[in-house]
């Protein structure tokens, strides 16, 4: 497994976005975040969600370094484009998908596939499974829930008033008495509830990665959050 | 590419492993290719991770939850998230309603402190020409405020009936949605044991193309008191397969186990998981297909046993197999 002292923060001038790790030159990355775009300036929001999406995938199939996947199939499809030219695919996120399988097939098949980076052990300890905070001594699980939710305050601030008043009515309430709000809150906001589910975590998502990013910034707890973090946190 | 067919529950199985390969692939792709998708997958997953927030996980979701969900350190962070969430949220809702309430007191008592003195003082000092019809009046509109008031109730039960009324279908919506899902994955299966009997048969020299595999089916029912009611099954020399129908009794699991053991002694030869029922009007059938050669000339006993409840055995079927 690549060890993550590896990546280097490459800046895209263009678009202010940037690469978790380095592509092996500029062009590339620029060249992939065109064809991800496929025609419309997305600023780098296609690639960002597409990363997201990758490290998603990887999680799901329970690989012990998703970020370090995404970027190495972001990685060979840069190659590609800049070896190729062009690629023949029905959408750039089919071409992304069908590379994204052969990286997992080839992390399946490494003998060494579970064994954690250097960063991974230090961030879980002994315990392979469990994430604990890097200096634990220095850190209660009562002071890191307390750090959360002050983050969490401090995320809500800086979202507009009227996303953070949708995120309070949409999640309050239990069962029933939920269904009963969100419904009201659609008709209230004219949305289809389906709309108002995908604007609720379009909130929630940024409001996730500012927590992480929050957390990770304190000084005496885990990078955990860090190495973890979407691509948006980067 | 379908799109938008797969229920809230099939998303969920997804998300805790719980699909069939082929299924999950698919899911895989739409995952990555179809925006729709992505954000609905991620909608399904935020209800999830609150739903095992609040503790309403149950059974073999709540299982899988953490047996494979929380197995990644990142879905943990979201369950961590998800906590803090609800917390900030439950927190402003309690103080929300202690401020409304405390606004109402305050406003009422103020209100009404100026107003009780003006009022009693003005009513008694009216003459009783005007006292006496004012108060008949009075009398009057606090009997209609009644009438009105049962009448609002009676509107607010009928109302909430409706709603209840309206949550059924719409829950009867979603599990047909649901079913939907399970048949399709359901049919996938078939079609890939369609295909693994045919790629049996090429790999044995025979052409698929030519020569369809000869399947014996054979209707078995539940088990009787009576050891003499036991079936026959003659099987020719040349049939490759047995497909066994059972009738399947009471109300059960989505996902079945099948179990052949041997009699006397009751050594199990073979086993298989994950058979889907297929309801037929109001008959739920199972169809269990094994090949021939697993089977010689003696008794059986097949059962059908509940994988989710510690495959506790739900009907049996006996029968004597005679090879030809």
């Amino acid at each position: 497994m690549r060890p993550l002292s590896c990546a280097v923060m490459t800046d895209a001038s263009t678009t202010g976005i940037q690469s978790k790790r380095g592509f092996f030159n500029e062009t590339a990355f620029h060249k992939l975040l065109a064809w991800l775009d496929g025609g419309e300036d997305s600023q780098g929001g296609k690639y960002l969600e597409m990363r997201r999406r990758l490290v998603s995938y990887f999680q799901r199939k329970s690989c012990q370094s998703p970020d370090d996947l995404a970027d190495e199939t972001l990685d060979r499809v840069a190659r590609r484009l800049q070896e190729e030219g062009a690629i023949d695919s029905p959408t750039p996120a089919h071409y992304v998908y069908i590379v994204a399988r052969f990286v997992l097939l080839e992390y399946r098949r490494k003998p060494d596939r579970d064994l954690l980076s250097f960063e991974d052990l230090l961030n879980r300890g002994h315990n392979p499974g469990v994430a604990v905070p890097l200096r634990q001594d220095d850190v209660t699980s009562d002071e890191w829930e307390e750090k959360r939710l002050s983050c969490l305050e401090h995320c809500l601030q800086s979202v507009a008033p009227e996303n953070r008043d949708l995120i309070f009515n949409y999640y309050v309430g239990e069962r029933r008495a939920k269904i009963e709000n969100r419904r009201a809150l659609a008709a209230r906001l004219r949305l289809t509830p389906n709309a108002l589910s995908i604007r609720a975590c379009r909130i929630r998502s940024k409001l996730e990665d500012c927590v992480n990013q929050c957390m990770s910034a304190t000084k005496g707890f885990s990078e955990f959050s860090f190495i973890n973090r979407g691509p948006s946190g980067s | 590419m379908k799109r938008n067919t797969y229920s809230n529950e099939v998303i969920t199985r997804y998300l805790v492993g719980a699909l069939a390969s082929d299924e999950t692939e698919r899911l895989d792709e739409l995952s990555l290719t179809d925006d729709e998708f992505a954000e609905r997958l991620q909608s399904v997953e935020n209800d999830l991770v609150d739903e095992y927030v609040r503790g309403e996980l149950q059974g073999n979701l709540l299982e899988r939850f953490e047996s494979s969900y929380l197995a990644s350190p990142t879905n943990r962070e979201k369950v961590k998230f998800a906590e803090s969430l609800q917390r900030t949220v439950d927190r402003r809702a309690g103080a929300e309603g202690a401020k409304n309430a405390e606004q109402s007191v305050t406003h009422d008592s103020a209100v009404s402190r100026g107003y009780r003195s003006s009022w009693w003082k003005g009513t008694f000092a009216l003459p009783k020409t005007v006292l006496w019809p004012a108060m008949a009046v009075t009398a009057f509109l606090l009997i209609a405020s009644s009438w009105l008031l049962v009448q609002d109730l009676r509107l607010r039960q009928l109302r909430d009936r409706a709603r209840a009324a309206n949550d059924v279908l719409a829950l009867q919506s979603e599990k047909q949605q649901a079913q939907l899902g399970e048949n399709q994955i359901a049919l996938a299966e078939k079609q890939r044991e369609i295909d693994e009997l045919r790629r049996t048969l090429e790999r044995s020299g025979q052409s698929s193309e030519t020569e369809e595999p000869n399947v014996i089916p054979v209707v078995l029912e539940p088990q009787t008191r009576s050891i003499s009611t036991i079936k026959t099954v003659s099987i020719p020399a040349e049939a490759d397969f047995v497909a066994f129908q059972l009738e399947l009794e009471g109300d059960d699991p989505a996902d079945y186990q099948a179990i052949l053991k041997s009699l006397p002694g009751q050594q199990t030869v073979w086993k298989r998981s994950g058979i889907r029922a297929q309801r037929r009007e109001r008959v739920k059938l199972l169809v269990v297909t094994l090949r021939t050669r697993v089977l010689a000339s003696r008794n059986y006993i097949l059962e059908v046993a509940d994988p989710r409840n510690a495959g506790s055995v739900l009907s049996s079927y006996t029968f004597k197999i005679v090879r030809e």
